[in-house]
């Protein structure tokens, strides 16, 4: 009876729905400009007639969320506004950009410098997964984590400018994923190893005995010193790891504070045909049934290394396998075989890993998970000595998804979201039922997703996006190597609604997080002499154009200048062949939006300057000859004009320009 | 509503009643008692046995229990009746064959530890040359598993696994990995997670009867197969073929697939497959091709199916080209094809195949319509849209869509396919 009604009610509905957009289409059809017409003349249904006004932004009007998405290998972070899918700003993290004058001055360059092995200055990163700062497990809306895959390094943006003020490479490792992931209070940033390799960067051969002895995996703990906005690398550690290839990670909270949650992928320790014959890594890595879960306890753990319990690893304070055993810092449960997303219920209480080649989500339980360890109730050792404990007791449940579950995030009514990725589907289920409630089909290959504050305490539940990894058909060709996309969810309704899809020609985003917007609050200027990466006063700033000048040290030329528009001062730099010359540029603007550029004639030579930042470019005048200058960002109408010169006059014989 | 399940039922009823030239495995004659073996009385150390045993003996079992786990070690032949029960200690592997050349026949092994971690299972073999047949595993995390090995016979084996368990904690019935030149036929796998192949090429997997599982069988980077005169009943996927390539697909049956991600065949990132005579029937969808044929030098061919009863006949996913629709049956399927994320299907080739919902004619009487079949279908592009609407798949409220898509043109309805020389008769599957 019940569905009966049901029934005569969707039936009335329809007939009512097509009935109105009846009067569009049939009625309306003929009047050009009309909705109707409009729909008609594009072939467009009403499903997505409302998609793009759920999506369209009418001049002016501000986004409600902001999306953080990785850039993959073009090493920056993509802002996103939502709902409009509007690009915002590329952060340059791990790439020289120019536009910002990233990795062009003085102090950013000093940030690559930073994150770079010795010797050597890295220009590229695999950038894969940025974090919000938390207070109480909430997004705060101050900093920005990001790690390099390629590279196991990781970087601190400051949400204030939306720039990057600090990079960090623990030495350890060769490469990372388990990042970047931040504790409750953002206390620590967790970046975990993924390649095992021997730690340090030394050399060990590779076979069987040598993987097993001197492979390792590491996860590093950073500390993050909130009062400073920075990482303090002496306050941090790291915890050894056997060679299982440590994937993504996620911190506990509420239930689970203190405790953070590691997957791996390759317990097998294959390590690919090692040129002998082995079967290949792929092959390798899924003969076993299950990989490890790693559960740290992090807050021991900062004990156990407070208590000089470790070695020092390449500056680095270690706490090693053996240490992290025995003192109950590490323990393994097992998963199903090579999961990728790791994640912890908004009540902290469950932990949701899905193996990519699986048709669930299993859902272990934090209670029982203590438990467990509190009773040390073991399944067995590893062969590290790391206690295993028992798989089925560990658990709450599991729910059937569909094929190849990978990253789950939450809303905040009780239901998780699974990114299919065999299907291309994102899965929505209920988290205290354990059973699946709806579905709506992605591009293809989803990998992760994003729901708005979606792996915090308190997700907004207002939208999702999918991170597809394949485009195929789905947008004009442009050859043989197409954009990955992302796809904007409307969750809020009893049936999902795809909005929006947006390609992103400009690396492989991995995974992002959305934050309302409400929480940031970005500074407009900064006040005059400001350097952009301590966010403390220049000590080569000026404060008038009275104070430009130039002045000869032992260590060159220093050129202090000022930009207030439409002028640069000093317009003219006569320097000698030869001589390093220090540009101190420093902005006098203070007005929202007036951002001077300064970029030299023919040297890789180009600083961006908004409002009362100072930036110092250092370089050696190799070249003789006339080097126009000129503001490099329109800035009024004498943006032209506003120009100077560098005469670089020749030491030796005269060449030209007597 | 019940009148629905009956013409449902009758369907099923038919295709199931028709001849079927496959001996039922279950059925199969256990494996007779080899000449010349030596008796192993029960109650006896097994393990003492086996390893004073020489090089090629011949161990006959009797009714009763031995105790397990065993290792196999060397060419050995053991053989029980079936009420000769090696029984698992709970821990470990119940039998495991680390020799070429090893027989294992006609015994029940009960049991296996229960650590996913370590596959634990009722049988494990890392060997070459390798027998089993007519063995009977009950009560194991694992059924049968087999690494890095290479022709590796497993037949008329029954592997039941507990159906209470959730099917994410259950083991796989059988399991190949890195094995190759095999033969898996005629088993009965019931309860059990999934028949897995994982990069094993060159395998035949045949008349065996997969039921109440996850994947029938999986195939994941494992080429060059055969897959003969199945049956796979009420599985979360009869066939899946990823990542692989050259796999015929003949005379087997994929019915009851109705769970989440429920599919008769599925098909991703793969290519030079052949279906042939299936009979794809009650499926939540029969077959789904995502993204394949991957390789532009491939092709799936699907010819003379019976593809019935399932609430999408074909689903595509960027993978309408390159394949040939040939003298398939499409009957009593809610929706025939679907293409998902807005394209149509009028790109890879229909070809005589028979659709019920044809509403040509035959003037000339020559088995074929005289104006092609072409769908178009309001729904299915809502419901490409809004799965969830696919509830009300058969239902009034569809109905009334379609009806009112007609009368007003709300938009331009897709054409998903055509085939322009339409069968009036059925005649697809086996």
């Amino acid at each position: 009876m019940k569905s009966v009604i049901k029934y005569s009610a969707v039936v009335v509905g329809v007939v009512g729905l097509a009935y109105i957009f009846s009067q569009f289409a049939g009625g309306g059809a003929k009047a050009p400009g009309t909705l109707g017409a409009i729909m008609a003349e594009r072939g467009l249904t009403e499903d997505d007639v409302t998609a793009a006004v759920k999506t369209y932004m009418p001049t002016g009007k501000h986004d409600t969320h902001y999306m953080f998405a990785s850039g993959g290998h073009s090493g920056q972070i993509i802002v996103v506004g939502l709902p409009s899918m509007r690009i915002l700003k590329y952060i340059a993290v791990f790439t020289p950009e120019p536009w910002q004058g990233y990795g062009f001055d003085d102090d950013t360059k000093q940030i690559l410098k930073d994150g770079s092995p010795e010797g050597e200055v890295l220009t590229w990163g695999d950038v894969h997964h940025p974090a919000l700062s938390e207070t109480n497990a909430e997004y705060d809306g101050e900093y920005l984590f990001v790690n390099d895959k390629n590279s196991a390094r990781i970087a601190v943006v400051s949400l204030k400018d939306f720039n990057t003020v600090q990079m960090c490479r623990s030495h350890l490792l060769q490469s990372d994923h388990g990042g970047c992931f931040v504790t409750p209070n953002t206390e620590y940033i967790c970046e975990s190893g993924q390649l095992a390799a021997p730690l340090m960067g030394t050399y060990a051969e590779l076979d069987d005995e040598s993987y097993k002895k001197h492979y390792r995996g590491a996860a590093v703990f950073w500390k993050f010193d909130r009062a400073k906005g920075r990482i303090d690398k002496a306050a941090s550690f790291a915890i050894e790891l056997p060679p299982y290839m440590q994937d993504l990670a996620d911190a506990g909270k509420l239930a689970s504070d203190g405790w953070m949650f590691l997957n791996s992928f390759n317990t097998e320790r294959s390590y690919g045909t090692g040129g002998h014959g082995k079967p290949p890594m792929e092959s390798g890595a899924s003969q076993n049934d299950m990989d490890f879960l790693h559960v740290i306890n992090w807050r021991k753990a900062a004990e156990v290394a407070a208590a000089g319990k470790t070695t020092e690893m390449a500056g680095m304070k270690v706490i090693t396998l053996d240490t992290a055993a025995s003192e109950g810092v590490l323990h393994f449960i097992p998963e199903p075989k090579s999961p990728h997303g790791v994640d912890v219920s908004p009540d902290g209480k469950s932990i949701c890993v899905s193996g990519k080649l699986d048709t669930h989500v299993t859902v272990y339980d934090v209670d029982k998970v203590k438990k467990l360890i509190d009773s040390k109730t073991y399944a067995g050792k590893d062969d590290y000595g790391v206690p295993i404990l028992p798989f089925k007791e560990s658990i709450r449940g599991q729910c059937q998804l569909g094929l190849g579950p990978l990253h789950t995030q939450f809303d905040d009514k009780g239901n998780g979201y699974t990114s299919l990725f065999i299907e291309s589907k994102v899965a929505r289920w209920s988290l205290a039922d354990l059973v699946k409630t709806g579905e709506i089909p992605s591009h293809f290959n989803i990998g992760h997703l994003a729901v708005a504050e979606g792996d915090t305490a308190k997700p907004d539940g207002r939208y999702l996006v999918a991170l597809n990894k394949w485009a195929i058909d789905r947008f004009a060709p442009i050859g043989p190597l197409l954009p990955q996309n992302l796809q904007l969810i409307d969750i809020t309704g009893p049936q999902m609604q795809r909005l929006y899809d947006m390609p992103i020609g400009l690396g492989e985003p991995h995974y992002s997080q959305i934050c309302k917007a409400e929480r940031i609050k970005p500074w407009e200027s900064y006040p005059v002499g400001t350097n952009p990466v301590t966010h403390q006063p220049d000590p080569h700033a000026i404060k008038d154009e009275k104070e430009a000048r130039i002045e000869r040290k032992d260590d060159g030329v220093h050129v202090y200048m000022a930009f207030m528009r439409s002028h640069i001062t000093p317009d003219v730099i006569r320097v000698k062949q030869g001589e390093t010359v220090h540009l101190h540029m420093t902005s006098l603007e203070q007005t929202y939006d007036a951002t001077h550029g300064f970029c030299v004639g023919a040297h890789n030579i180009n600083v961006s300057l908004e409002p009362g930042k100072t930036s110092n470019v250092t370089f050696v005048a190799s070249r003789p000859g006339v080097f126009p200058c000129y503001c490099s960002e329109f800035c009024s109408a004498l943006h032209l004009e506003m120009t100077a010169y560098l005469l670089v006059e020749p030491t030796g014989p005269a060449t030209a320009g007597k | 509503m019940a009148s629905a399940a009956v013409v449902l039922a009758g369907l099923l009823a038919g295709i199931l009643r028709r001849p079927s030239p496959l001996p039922m495995p279950i059925e199969a004659v256990p494996p007779e008692r080899p000449t010349g073996g030596t008796c192993v009385p029960p109650g006896a150390s097994l393990a003492a046995w086996i390893d004073g045993a020489a090089p090629g003996a011949v161990l006959c079992l009797s009714a009763g229990e031995y105790a397990g786990p065993i290792v196999i070690r060397k060419p050995l032949t053991l053989w029980g009746p079936r009420d000769a029960v090696v029984q698992s200690a709970a821990t470990d592997s119940t039998v495991t064959v680390r020799s070429n050349g090893v027989r294992l026949l006609g015994f029940t092994v009960d049991g296996s530890g229960d650590r996913p971690e370590k596959l634990d299972a009722a049988v494990l073999v890392v060997g070459d040359d390798i027998e089993i047949r007519g063995l009977r595993v009950r009560h194991s995390l694992f059924g049968i598993v087999v690494d890095s090995s290479s022709n590796v016979t497993i037949v008329s084996n029954d592997i039941e696994g507990d159906r209470n368990v959730p099917l994410g904690l259950r083991g796989d019935g059988i399991r190949l990995w890195e094995t190759k030149q095999s033969l898996v036929k005629g088993n009965r796998v019931s309860g059990c997670r999934d028949v897995l192949l994982q990069y094993s090429p060159n395998n035949k997997v045949v008349d065996n009867v997969v039921t109440h599982g996850r994947y029938g069988t999986h195939f994941m980077y494992s080429s060059d197969a055969v897959v003969r005169g199945n049956r796979y009943l009420g599985n979360t996927v009869g066939v899946f073929v990823m990542y692989s390539k050259n796999i015929e697909l003949t005379e087997n049956l994929m019915g009851g697939s109705v769970g989440h991600g429920g599919m008769g065949i599925g098909v991703k990132e793969s290519g030079n497959l052949v279906f042939r005579r299936n009979n794809v029937v009650q499926n939540h969808t029969g077959i789904y091709l995502d993204n394949s044929p991957f390789d532009p030098r491939e092709t799936i061919r699907t010819e003379e199916n019976l593809i019935a009863l399932n609430q999408t006949g074909i689903e595509f996913l960027a993978s309408t080209h390159r394949s040939d629709f040939r003298r398939n049956d499409f009957r009593g399927n809610q929706e025939q094809v679907l293409v998902d994320g807005g394209g149509d299907a009028r790109h890879v080739n229909w070809e005589e195949n028979h659709f019920d919902d044809y509403r040509g004619y035959d003037l000339d009487k020559d088995g074929y319509g005289d104006i092609p079949y072409e769908s178009r279908s309001y729904a299915s592009q809502l419901i490409s849209q809004r799965p969830e609407l696919a509830f009300f798949r058969g239902s009034a409220a569809i109905g009334v869509v379609e009806a009112m898509g007609r009368v007003f043109p709300l938009f331009q309805p897709r054409s998903i396919l055509m085939d322009s020389r339409p069968r009036m008769n059925a005649e697809g599957g086996r």
